[in-house]
């Protein structure tokens, strides 16, 4: 969430929060700095979207320095935090040629879209449509078809593209866990499997027991524990407030009133 | 319509080559012919090289330290400053993709540097160093004296005035971009739930809620940029009368258009209850369009793309155009655009789940991907999507970055294996509000039945006439 605690996360360097807050962030020379963070924010499981967002800022600036292999490290990390918009943010920063050609067709009868099209010949360009597209198939929550086309052995630069971010497969399923914690209250194993890739019921369990506190397995299902009477709770609409008028808002009544008042008099 | 007089030529002479006075008369000068003629390449970088005298002469230590500009032309000046390098960025890309004009080409090949980007911000951000304004703001905040942290130079009205408006400037610059963080980053400093003395100033408030409103809605925080448009859009209503005789009407009347545009895209994406008046006007103004955005499906697409590509910014590129491979200039509005829509592509299916869901308290998957004639795998996703859209940051406090996560829909869903549980919160109409509106509107007709105030009535009769015959003057000043 983009609460201030994710604009600047602890693990921010004050090096990096200089950059940040002063006019260093124009400077072409910083570029080495945070493409080094970005570096570390893959290795660790950090992340700084703010940093990110700058580093890109500057090779929009200085095309010249701009190096692949960062912007895509960028753009995978930015999946791991969907649904946040922030793959959004750092595709607009792009030089507008890499998303020319990509199209957004979907699936005929079907809200998932199509893989992006035939390769173009650079090499940038298709790897930014690749990531485009894991991106739209998280964010339409199509989870099974996500780690089908990851995992696919007729195209490996799916998986040679999040390679660099330690701990990638994991942070996806959290961020799926964060939904199903926030939609359901009695999710089926069987879904389960599919949606966070794995491939027996005891990886599912502990990853129950280590991620969802207050959730335990029940039979085929994995529940919300602190329930009960389900049909009641299954949400809590916040009831509006009644109509509540302010005593000024009468003011011009109560003149009227008073004005006629006199006028009879 | 013709020129003004010719600064250097005939208005200089006149006022003894008078360097501030004649600065600032060639900048109205070029503001003119942008506004009412075509200025050619050679007026753009001659208004430019005039900035670049009368920022110079602003920055030198040795100017007149008790030099003052009225509020409004300072922020006329920084508005026409980026709106130029705006203007310019779009020729210098028009030129090199659709003409062939070599010459011209060649002269802007030969000047990099001319309302280059990196200039412009370097202006902005002097201003606001200069003036110390954001530490200034920053005092104001915590109840101190700003003078306090102004230093000699911030203390000055003038520098205190451009460093405040360099940064709603650099708020739209940083938009135009395609930087939407920064931009709002930007904004710290500036409270908008506070009135500060520049809020007098129209222009500003406008391109202020416009952009931060817009900016907001391109990080699909679409409450907050409700909130935004629908804030300065009743403010515009309700002093409409004013503008109407402002010089800036006609730019008021496009720039509220377009944000009557944005409201009716994010009440798409996001529905929500407006303000009464508000909604009646977004209603006559785009309610067609509207309602072919909330039915969804692949038809809406297009309404969201022309309304995008009718009220969102200029956009631009940072540098200058590839010159050698003219192809390979992309509209930046495009590459805007199809990021945007990608987002909305994925809510097409929300109406339509949105009106079957209202109709049941439970209901079960299958059920209702047969009516939607879909995959019930496929459906259980989308309403987890339905689900996390429900959900949004929303600002509640602190610097326009900040907010918290809420729930923003009327409608809220749970599922429990195959089974949806759906239930409504049903929004109570605000009665109070409704009777008290029309009590003053029955007043009002009563008064006119009853000509209770003749008086009132002469005197705008009186008012009326006499804008006739000055209109008239005008017309006939014009025709002359």
């Amino acid at each position: 969430m983009p609460s201030s605690s994710a604009l600047t996360p602890s693990s921010r360097s004050a090096e990096i929060e200089e950059i940040l807050t002063t006019l260093s962030r124009y400077n072409p020379e910083t570029t080495t700095v945070l493409q080094e963070y970005v570096a570390t924010q893959c290795a660790t499981g950090h992340y700084d979207l703010m940093a990110n967002l700058a580093l890109l800022k500057l090779y929009q600036f200085n095309p010249e320095l701009m190096r692949d292999e960062t912007v895509l490290n960028i753009l995978a990390k930015s999946l791991t935090v969907f649904p946040q918009p922030d793959f959004a943010l750092a595709l607009h920063l792009l030089p507008p040629s890499l998303l020319h050609q990509y199209s957004t067709a979907s699936v005929p009868n079907s809200t998932v879209p199509l893989p992006p099209p035939a390769d173009t010949d650079d090499q940038l360009t298709n790897s930014v449509h690749r990531l485009t597209y894991l991106n739209t198939l998280l964010e339409l929550e199509a989870f099974p078809s996500f780690w089908r086309i990851l995992s696919s052995d007729v195209d490996e630069e799916y998986a040679d593209l999040v390679a660099d971010v330690a701990g990638f497969e994991n942070a996806i399923r959290k961020g799926i866990t964060e939904g199903v914690m926030l939609s359901m209250r009695k999710f089926k194993i069987e879904t389960a499997l599919s949606w966070w890739n794995f491939s027996n019921v005891e990886a599912v369990e502990q990853w129950v027991g280590k991620e969802m506190p207050g959730w335990i397995i029940d039979g085929d299902c994995i529940v919300r524990k602190d329930e009960g009477d389900a049909t009641a709770a299954a949400a809590n609409p916040t009831q509006p407030a009644p109509g509540k008028i302010k005593f000024e808002q009468f003011s011009r009544v109560i003149r009227r009133v008073y004005e006629n008042e006199l006028l009879h008099h | 319509m013709r020129c003004r007089p010719d600064p250097h030529g005939v208005v200089a002479p006149l006022v003894n080559n008078d360097q501030p006075f004649v600065t600032l008369y060639t900048e109205m000068y070029y503001r003119h012919l942008y506004a009412k003629l075509q200025p050619t390449l050679e007026d753009r970088f001659a208004s430019y090289d005039n900035y670049c005298i009368w920022f110079n002469y602003i920055f030198d230590s040795s100017s007149p330290a008790d030099m003052e500009l009225p509020t409004n032309w300072a922020w006329d000046v920084i508005d026409e400053f980026i709106y130029q390098f705006n203007s310019f960025a779009l020729y210098r890309s028009r030129t090199v993709r659709k003409s062939h004009n070599e010459e011209e080409i060649q002269q802007l090949r030969d000047h990099p540097q001319t309302w280059s980007t990196y200039t412009v911000l370097n202006v902005l951000y002097s201003f606001i160093q200069k003036s110390r304004i954001n530490e200034q703001l920053e005092a104001i905040k915590e109840g101190r004296d700003p003078d306090e942290v102004a230093g000699e130079d911030g203390s000055r009205s003038l520098y205190k005035t451009f460093g405040y408006f360099s940064i709603i400037g650099l708020l739209r610059v940083h938009t135009l971009l395609g930087d939407f963080t920064l931009a709002l980053k930007t904004m710290e400093g500036i409270d908008l739930s506070k009135k500060s003395k520049y809020a007098r100033v129209a222009g500003a408030q406008f391109t202020i809620y416009y952009y931060v409103g817009f900016c907001y809605m391109m990080m699909r925080r679409y409450s907050d940029a409700i909130k935004a448009f629908s804030h300065i859009l009743l403010y515009i209503s309700r002093t409409k009368s004013f503008h109407n005789r402002s010089a800036q009407y006609d730019s008021v009347t496009k720039r509220s258009e377009q944000m009557y545009a944005l409201l009716a895209l994010c009440v798409a994406l996001c529905p929500t209850r407006l303000d009464d008046s508000i909604h009646t006007t977004l209603r006559e103004k785009n309610g067609e369009q509207l309602a072919r955005m909330q039915r969804g499906g692949e038809e809406s697409l297009p309404v969201f793309e022309e309304l995008f590509s009718f009220a969102c910014p200029k956009f631009m590129s940072h540098g200058p155009p590839d010159y050698d491979n003219p192809a390979n200039n992309i509209d930046p509005l495009q590459h805007h655009l199809k990021v945007f829509m990608m987002d909305v592509k994925k809510t097409m299916l929300a109406p339509t789940l949105r009106s079957y869901l209202k109709l049941y308290t439970t209901m079960n998957i299958e059920k209702l991907a047969t009516f939607l004639e879909m995959d019930p795998e496929e459906l259980r996703s989308a309403l987890v999507v339905f689900k996390q859209k429900s959900r949004q940051v929303r600002w509640t406090e602190g610097s326009l970055l900040d907010g918290e996560m809420v729930n923003i829909s009327d409608l809220d869903i749970s599922l429990e294996g195959d089974l949806i549980n759906i239930s409504e919160a049903r929004i109570g109409r605000k009665f109070g509000d409704w009777f008290l509106r029309n009590t003053a509107k029955y007043y009002a007709v009563q008064d006119t039945i009853l000509n209770k105030y003749p008086d009132k009535r002469e005197e705008k009769e009186h008012k009326d006439k006499r804008r006739e015959r000055r209109e008239k003057n005008v017309e006939k000043n014009a025709n002359k």
